[in-house]
């Protein structure tokens, strides 16, 4: 028999309404409110315990209302939090995604959750956890826990968990790939979609497009005769034998090269590791990508303050956000305290 | 223009003194084959194995895959490339169906790719599907492997072609068992809707000839977008690249055999009126990129379109060339679907195109370029399992934090799906999607 923590607010733990919003947690024994209806509707498993909690105080007093859950949690043995379902309640909707995210970091359980779609708790947590879509409001209670239910069986027996539309939680963002019925190839479902698309039918895309957001823009640098300049490239030219390894594509690291006292590169010395594109004018003259002479010229003239003598490089091509990311907090970690007032950004 | 493919199915291939087909069983004279791909000699050590699908058989560095075919009536099977240049796209085929000849290296590169006949790989490629003729080899000239990222392959690349060729002498004077017939009959008065299909080509390099797709034997780095008959894509104009991933890039087995174009052959005259196959690039400059586009969308409107299909050869900075070709044509009342893969990064959370418009609203995702996968052990290695870690795969790593190096000690490999020959299948063949999770 699995363990099953529940997780509600004062309302729904029948300790009051608004009135008693600052209510601190407390532990039941068993199902308790919204538990009840709940219980009969899980598989081989048993809502042992009921923190219940005013969403006030869990609101503002965050840190002292997890330790207190933390301190009723940490003797218990249990397999799966369930909290709410919040419908359309912020402060309540919050306070789940809160909860389970936090129980799911400190004691490595399982933690799902259920709300209306424009809930703010969805936009906060949803990276991080289960939140099944739920009704607006709490007449729809009957209809949202036969989806809790549905889906903690399903986490609860190790059944795999399939797509966000399919199981009907909001989409942690992560796309992956699913193999369909070997007779739903791509030529049959893009023919079918022309063919709705032509006759004004509705279709749906299968790579729903979401514009990321903007990186706005620096501010512009004061004084260039006084900053130092800070070069990267994503261009993917590095020394001869490309000695941090760095793949062609996908690359998900860079090498560190010093330019103390060069003023040019040469060919023969450096070459392109990049896979995605025409090798002939970077391996000619590695200068088109590490401008090097460019920014001696300028130091000279004193328009710059200096160049950093490392230069950081990596392959840009067919990489991801997030591995793009990941390099650049890297590098700056490396560079913190060095005063570098700008950077270069170099690509192919 | 009527197109004929006369086909004979392959169930089993063996070695022997004379090369013929009977009942479905290839015999294959290893010299007299070996003679034929090596023609000039710019190959070594060059060595015939098979590869049946289920079998525990890894293939690596996969360079080319061509389906064997015999022109009748006097023409080369891929006119300029294996012999003369002339017109394609009518008369007689014979073809060897279920294989496929495989040009297989020693050193992998940032385009090459890994086959698998059985395990998880299997199940995302169709070359998993066929009886796979493999030839092994190395160039005779040193300078052909080393010292780069992209190999040309050139030798590869026209040996698979040749052996092909062939192969499929065999069948030469024999009654096929199943025929095709490709003709773009005169619909007009049945008022179908007309669509275009828009077929990518690999046009990566600016310089040099070599890596890119061929039409007609010649290097397209430098086209413009033209239309052609759908039956000149079936029957060897257009042949493979040395460039594009292994899991995105449409080998010669796919020009000669692309789903999402005998589909509307198939709808032709039901449900469409199919209008042709306009040919794009991947343009190497921005003003090219853009020329491109509005050169796709001119032509359809020129022809008549109400609708199309663009088939893109993969992710990068080729995903700008399908956003705009997508917006030229719907800018002009084509409605349009794209068909693709998505690369959102290993952990599945980055953008999911390099470049993302949401004029393109309709779209068939075929596969995930970043998608990570564990392959086991396999008992046979064709081709050089070292130049895993040797060489510069681009769906493959020497050494990473989570998932570690790509070739483990026991064989097993973790990698991504750009390394998987065939895996995006994103001219139709792919049973795959994508979905958020």
């Amino acid at each position: 028999m699995k363990k099953v923590i529940l997780y509600i607010n004062q309302f729904f733990g029948q300790i009051g309404g608004e009135e008693a919003a600052d209510h601190e947690p407390v532990l039941a024994e068993g199902p308790v409110g919204p538990g009840l209806a709940l219980q009969p509707q899980l598989k081989d498993a048993q809502i042992t315990h009921t923190v219940i909690c005013g969403d006030d105080y869990m609101n503002e007093h965050t840190r002292q209302a997890m330790e207190t859950i933390e301190g009723f949690l940490k003797d218990l043995e249990f397999d799966l939090l369930i909290a709410g379902p919040a419908f359309f309640a912020g402060r309540y909707g919050t306070n789940c995604g809160r909860i389970c995210q936090f129980v799911q970091q400190r004691f490595h359980v399982p933690a799902i959750t259920c709300m209306y779609r424009e809930n703010p708790g969805v936009e906060m947590f949803r990276k991080d956890v289960y939140i099944l879509e739920g009704g607006n409001s709490a007449a729809k209670m009957r209809k949202d826990l036969p989806k809790l239910a549905r889906f903690a069986n399903k986490l609860l027996a190790g059944d795999p968990i399939l797509w966000a539309e399919e199981e009907g939680y909001f989409s942690r963002g992560v796309r992956a790939e699913v193999v369909l019925d070997r007779s739903r190839t791509a030529d049959q479902r893009a023919f079918d979609m022309l063919m709705k698309k032509l006759k004004g039918e509705p279709y749906q895309t299968e790579s729903p497009i979401e514009i990321p957001q903007k990186v706005p823009i620096a501010p512009p640098v004061k004084d260039p005769s006084k900053a130092t300049y800070l070069f990267v490239s994503t261009g993917g030219v590095v020394p001869m034998g490309n000695p941090d390894h760095i793949t062609t594509g996908t690359a998900d690291h860079y090498g560190v090269y010093d330019l103390t006292g060069q003023d040019t590169l040469k060919a023969g010395e450096w070459e392109s590791v990049h896979g995605g594109y025409d090798h002939a004018y970077a391996n000619a003259d590695p200068l088109t990508h590490i401008p090097l002479d460019a920014f001696r010229k300028l130091e000279q003239e004193g328009k710059i303050g200096g160049l950093y003598p490392k230069i950081f490089c990596t392959v840009g091509n067919l990489n991801s956000e997030t591995n793009a990311v990941n390099m650049a907090r890297e590098i700056l970690k490396e560079l913190q305290d060095q005063n570098i007032s700008a950077i270069v950004l170099g690509s192919a | 223009m009527r197109l004929n493919i006369g086909n004979f199915p392959v169930h089993k291939i063996l070695f022997g003194q004379e090369t013929k087909w009977e009942d479905g069983v290839l015999t294959v004279n290893r010299q007299e084959a070996i003679a034929a791909l090596n023609a000039d000699g710019k190959l070594k050590n060059v060595d015939l194995q098979v590869a049946y699908p289920g079998e525990s058989v890894r293939i690596l560095p996969v360079h080319e895959i061509v389906e064997p075919r015999a022109a009748l009536g006097g023409r080369p099977t891929f006119p300029g490339y294996t012999g003369p240049l002339c017109p394609a796209g009518e008369g007689t085929l014979h073809a060897l169906k279920g294989m496929s000849v495989m040009a297989v290296g020693k050193y992998g590169g940032w385009m090459e790719g890994i086959l698998d006949m059985s395990g998880p790989m299997a199940e995302r490629t169709h070359y998993a599907d066929l009886i796979n003729l493999c030839f092994v080899a190395e160039n005779v000239d040193p300078e052909e492997n080393s010292g780069q990222v992209q190999h040309k392959n050139l030798n590869f690349r026209l040996a698979a072609h040749r052996l092909a060729e062939y192969l499929a002498q065999a069948v030469r004077d024999q009654k096929p068992r199943v025929w095709e017939q490709y003709e773009l009959t005169d619909v007009h008065q049945l008022h179908l809707p007309r669509v275009a299909l828009v077929i990518q080509l690999s046009s990566f390099y600016d310089k040099m000839d070599g890596f890119d797709d061929l039409l007609y034997g010649i290097d397209v780095r430098l086209m413009i977008p033209s239309l052609l008959h759908p039956n000149e894509v079936l029957d060897g104009a257009v042949c493979g690249s040395a460039l594009i991933t292994a899991g995105q890039r449409f080998y010669t087995y796919d020009y000669q055999n692309f789903p999402i174009l005998k589909k509307l052959y198939q709808e032709h005259g039901k449900t469409i009126d199919f209008a042709g196959v306009i040919i794009s690039d991947i343009g190497q400059t921005t003003p090219r990129k853009i020329r491109s586009a509005i050169r796709v969308a001119k032509i359809a409107q020129t022809i008549g379109c109400d609708g199309a299909i663009y088939a893109s050869h993969g992710d990068g900075n080729l995903d700008v060339d399908f956003f705009k070709t997508i917006g030229e044509l719907e800018k002009v009342g084509i409605k349009t679907v794209g068909m693709g893969n998505e690369a959102p990064g290993r952990d599945g959370t980055s953008p999911i195109k390099s470049m993302l418009d949401p004029v393109a609203d309709a779209m068939v995702a075929a596969g995930n370029g970043n998608q990570v996968i564990e392959l086991p052990p396999m008992e046979r290695i064709i081709g050089d399992l070292d130049s895993v870690m040797r060489d510069k795969y681009p769906g493959c790593w020497q050494e990473d934090e989570v998932y570690g190096p790509s070739l483990r000690p026991d064989g097993s490999i973790i990698m991504d799906a750009h390394s998987i020959v065939g895996h995006d299948g994103a001219s139709g063949w792919s049973h795959m999607t994508m979905k958020s999770f």
